[in-house]
């Protein structure tokens, strides 16, 4: 009887049960602490002592920049909820013509970033722009004769933001919407209770967890805006951690602003985790058949259609037409190699961030699946709390310690061999890529994951069972099966890092351009047909992830 | 001897949890054998530790004459030459039928010879023809055949079930049962099947190892683990029954309350002491002529026959099966004679509820 010795050696490995529990926990809980530097970082700032800018800021400032945010979370709740609960429930219940296209047009505002559509109604409604040139030839106008809405102020800020924004709210509404069982209308129905009744007594309160998750994101996006407000001139954190941090120069006070920041995004976390929690209880059993949708008159039918026009033609379509019409006019002006230099420049960044953002997610869900221990459920959940974290605070919570690590190395250098390392980490590239996975981990993590979660463990095994190595698990069961998925993963981050302006603008080194901090610039400077160009880039890529999102809605339904 | 599999004093723990405890048996080639107990008894344990996926903290574990598993070492799965079929199936989703069987295949056959084996397992498992559809156009009953069939395709050295019927109807069950193990047989497959379901295990196998918190309590033929259970456990476990008490009375005979019962006493029982008999319904024939009359307390009509519980003085109850003639309303007096074949009893136990007990 042959012992243990004489197998061949290949063969007999220890099982990877203890060996690999370092490593894997090793690897991803130092992920979670790069994650969480930005924010340690910016809280750490709370126990230095207040300086002189600090003193001016709340004394000046800092109570606008509460106010205006207050009223800009108020104003764009207000707007969003509106928008995105009245086109959810028309289109998960009604019958009315191009209910189907209109499924997926409701989400392609979210393919505008606020910045963009902020501008693009600035041109629209400028004195000279088409709005007001065509009231004054129909009407005999002239200047000063009449009263025109002045966009750049709180209400516009409050219609652009919702305008691109309610689509959250529409997403999770519906779905909330679909999900309840016919059942529970119809015995509100039987019980006496009108349409109108049974909506408000009824389908909202269920669907109320999925409304104030979708809420929450939205909020989350509103506080982390920075081209908006600022391009409209309104004071709220964002602005003033960057005039505290290039104008006022004041580090120190720019943390201790992102600090209070902070805390506006920490309660809606938790009110996003709370009604996560509560979502489940108010599942209906969704074994029911799908309800017809119910028919209406046509002059309602119609009433309906204007409804679920309405968002949509303002939240894309007129400024898509505006933006393109500005680039038809301008762009053999502004394509020229500088523009293909900032084209390469946004591609690189924005392809290179999302195949990082990849493998860090791919990593972080391997190592949730083979080790599924508290502590690293724990580390991945801080992984991918950067979704929350507005990109200003993100940029500032790296700037700092990358300076001082940059500092320290450069004078010891200095003192030791009288040489300079210059700037080695911060203002490179690598702070701008360390920016984006901490902003953006979240979105791949949470692509891979509910992926690989597909893959049962069983299937593993029986692989095993046939022959496989892990290796060839992984490359013959688990990338087949995993390809959609990690293509989504790459192209969502990739976009939002297209379209990423606050964290570029702070991090990006000196000279190095993208087609955001392009259209934003050019924007800044009045020169909106110009930057229609760039911004116009910016939207038809966005129009993707928008497309896919709408392809995996069709297909959970069927 | 020829064991194909054997296991010698295997133990597993996740941390200081041990769920299979100091288990040995042996295996011969072509036998079908099974591990069956309740849930969270750890067979499944014991037959993923067979298959490698879980590593034995002490024992050894040989298939023909190599040791796969001991304390040190333990060989990964892919090198076992084992088939596993899951309780979930696990057909690869991306890759059809024809692919699924193949993938299991030896590198060395050609393109012509893995066809045909797959064209040989399909036939085996009546599945002719369906080599190009996707797992998700199968029924289940079909996925697992298929599931079968892939992890026959490579003859591995012993395949392993991990209840491979409980995600079916439960009337699909026993017929698929029934197939599985003829399909087994015609291979000449040693096979281990895992199972809660006991009409699974009596159906599949030539040998069944009971197993309770981790250990294995008797490894036998169905037969005998029905007619002569080794512990009190496994009489509760296996078939229905209800415990009654009992007193020596010498010369092998039993005084309880329905009558004096002839059987071989354990031997260390004396004249006097107590014991308690387990009754199974087919150990009473229902008789209206027979002067021994009970109470029925609760009556269960099962389309061929009916199974009646009947209350004893000590309000112990006992279950009787008659013939669905005998329509007895609740409450009526019921004759029934005793016809004891293999009595099986143990010394009584004062804490230990001996109620009846059904499956």
């Amino acid at each position: 009887m042959p012992d243990t010795e004489s197998l061949p050696q290949h063969a007999m490995k220890s099982l990877p049960f203890r060996t690999y529990l370092d490593r894997w926990h090793l690897s991803v809980l130092l992920v979670a602490l790069l994650c969480a530097v930005p924010v340690l970082t910016v809280f750490s700032y709370i126990f230095q002592p207040a300086g002189e800018v600090w003193q001016h800021l709340t004394e000046t400032v800092l109570s606008d920049y509460v106010l205006n945010s207050l009223q800009l979370i108020i104003g764009v709740s207000f707007g969003t909820l509106t928008m995105g609960i009245t086109t959810a429930w028309i289109t998960s219940v009604y019958k009315f013509p191009g209910r189907k296209v209109f499924q997926w047009l409701l989400l392609l505002p979210m393919a505008l970033p606020a910045y963009i559509i902020a501008y693009t109604y600035t041109g629209m409604m400028d004195f000279s722009g088409p709005i007001q040139s065509n009231l004054r030839e129909w009407f005999g106008w002239s200047y000063g004769e009449y009263w025109f809405p002045e966009i750049r102020s709180m209400w516009g800020a409050t219609s652009m933001l919702s305008l691109v924004l309610y689509p959250y709210v529409y997403l999770l509404a519906r779905a909330a919407f679909l999900e309840q069982s016919i059942v529970a209308l119809e015995a509100s129905r039987s019980l006496g209770a009108g349409a109108w009744k049974s909506f408000f007594k009824v389908a909202l309160p269920m669907a109320r967890p999925a409304i104030i998750t979708g809420l929450s994101l939205v909020l989350m996006e509103t506080l982390a805006d920075y081209g908006t407000v600022q391009y409209f001139g309104i004071s709220t954190f964002t602005t003033g951690i960057f005039r505290t941090w290039f104008g006022l120069n004041d580090s120190g006070a720019a943390a201790q602003l992102s600090t209070v920041l902070l805390i506006f995004v920490l309660i809606l976390i938790t009110l996003e985790r709370i009604s996560r929690k509560q979502a489940r209880y108010f599942h209906t059993s969704n074994r029911e058949k799908r309800r017809a949708h119910l028919s209406l008159s046509p002059g309602k039918a119609w009433l309906a259609t204007l409804a679920c026009l309405m968002p949509v033609l303002w939240g894309f379509i007129l400024p898509f037409m505006q933006l393109s019409q500005w680039a038809l006019e301008t762009y053999e002006e502004m394509v020229d190699s500088e523009f293909l230099t900032l084209t390469w420049h946004s591609l690189s960044l924005a392809g290179s961030a999302a195949i990082l953002a990849l493998v860090i997610a791919l990593l972080l869900a391997y190592g949730q699946r083979l080790q599924n221990t508290r502590l690293i459920r724990f580390a991945v959940r801080i992984a991918s709390m950067g979704y929350a974290i507005p990109a200003t605070v993100i940029a500032i919570g790296i700037m700092l310690p990358l300076a001082w690590v940059d500092n320290t190395l450069d004078s010891w250098l200095r003192s030791q061999f009288d040489v300079s390392s210059g700037l080695l980490l911060s203002g490179t590239l690598f702070a701008l890529m360390f920016a984006y996975m901490v902003r953006f981990l979240a979105v791949s993590v949470g692509t891979v994951e509910a992926a690989l979660g597909k893959i049962k463990h069983s299937m593993d095994d029986a692989a095993r069972s046939l022959g496989l190595n892990p290796r060839q698990v992984l490359l013959s069961i688990h990338m087949p099966l995993m390809r959609r998925s990690l293509l989504t993963a790459i192209l969502l981050v990739f976009v939002d890092v297209l379209k990423e302006l606050p964290a570029t603008l702070i991090l990006r080194p000196f000279n190095f351009n993208t087609l955001a901090v392009r259209a934003y610039e050019l924007a800044s400077d009045e020169r909106l047909a110009d930057a229609s160009t760039a911004a116009l880039s910016i939207v038809i890529a966005g129009i993707i992830p928008v497309i896919l999102l709408s392809l995996s809605i069709n297909k959970q339904k069927t | 001897m020829n064991n194909l599999l054997t296991l010698n004093n295997i133990s597993v723990a996740y941390g200081d949890n041990t769920v299979v405890e100091n288990i040995s048996f042996e295996l011969e080639e072509g036998q079908i054998s099974c591990l069956l107990g309740p849930s969270g008894c750890g067979k499944t344990t014991l037959l993923r530790a067979i298959a490698g996926f879980e590593k034995p903290d002490a024992g050894e574990i040989k298939i023909r004459d190599h040791i796969v598993s001991n304390a040190n070492s333990v060989l990964a799965p892919e090198n076992r030459n084992i088939g596993m079929v899951f309780q979930d199936f696990a057909l690869f989703p991306h890759l059809n039928i024809e692919a699924n069987i193949r993938f299991g295949l030896s590198k060395k056959m050609n393109d012509g010879e893995q066809l045909d084996r797959c064209d040989e397992l399909l036939e085996l498992v009546g599945l002719k023809g369906s080599n190009k559809k996707y797992p998700h156009q199968l029924s289940g009953g079909q996925q697992q055949r298929i599931a079968l069939a892939r992890a026959l395709a490579p003859e591995p050295d012993i395949l392993l079930l991990d209840e491979p019927f409980s995600s079916l109807d439960v009337e699909l069950r026993e017929q698929l049962a029934r197939e599985v193990r003829d399909i087994l047989k015609q291979q000449n497959t040693t096979a281990i099947l895992v199972t809660h379901d006991q009409n699974e295990a009596f159906a599949m196998a030539d040998n069944i190892g009971l197993i309770h918190q981790g250990k294995l309590v008797q490894w036998d033929t169905p037969y005998n683990l029905y007619h002569q259970p080794s512990t009190r456990f496994v009489a509760n476990f296996i078939g229905q029954g209800a415990f009654i008490a009992g007193k020596y009375i010498g010369n092998q005979q039993i005084e309880t309350e329905l009558g004096i019962i002839t059987g071989s006493v354990p031997e260390q029982c004396e004249v006097g002491c107590k014991l308690d008999l387990l009754i199974r319904p087919d150990d009473i024939i229902h008789d209206d002529d027979s002067s021994l009359q009970l109470v029925i307390t609760e009556r269960l009509f099962r389309g061929s026959d009916f199974l009646y519980t009947l209350k004893l003085g000590s309000d112990k109850t006992i279950l009787c099966i008659a013939s669905s003639h005998h329509n007895h309303q609740l409450n009526e007096k019921i004759g029934i004679t005793l016809d004891v074949d293999h009595l099986v009893m143990f010394p009584q136990q004062a804490t230990e509820d001996t109620a009846s007990i059904t499956q």
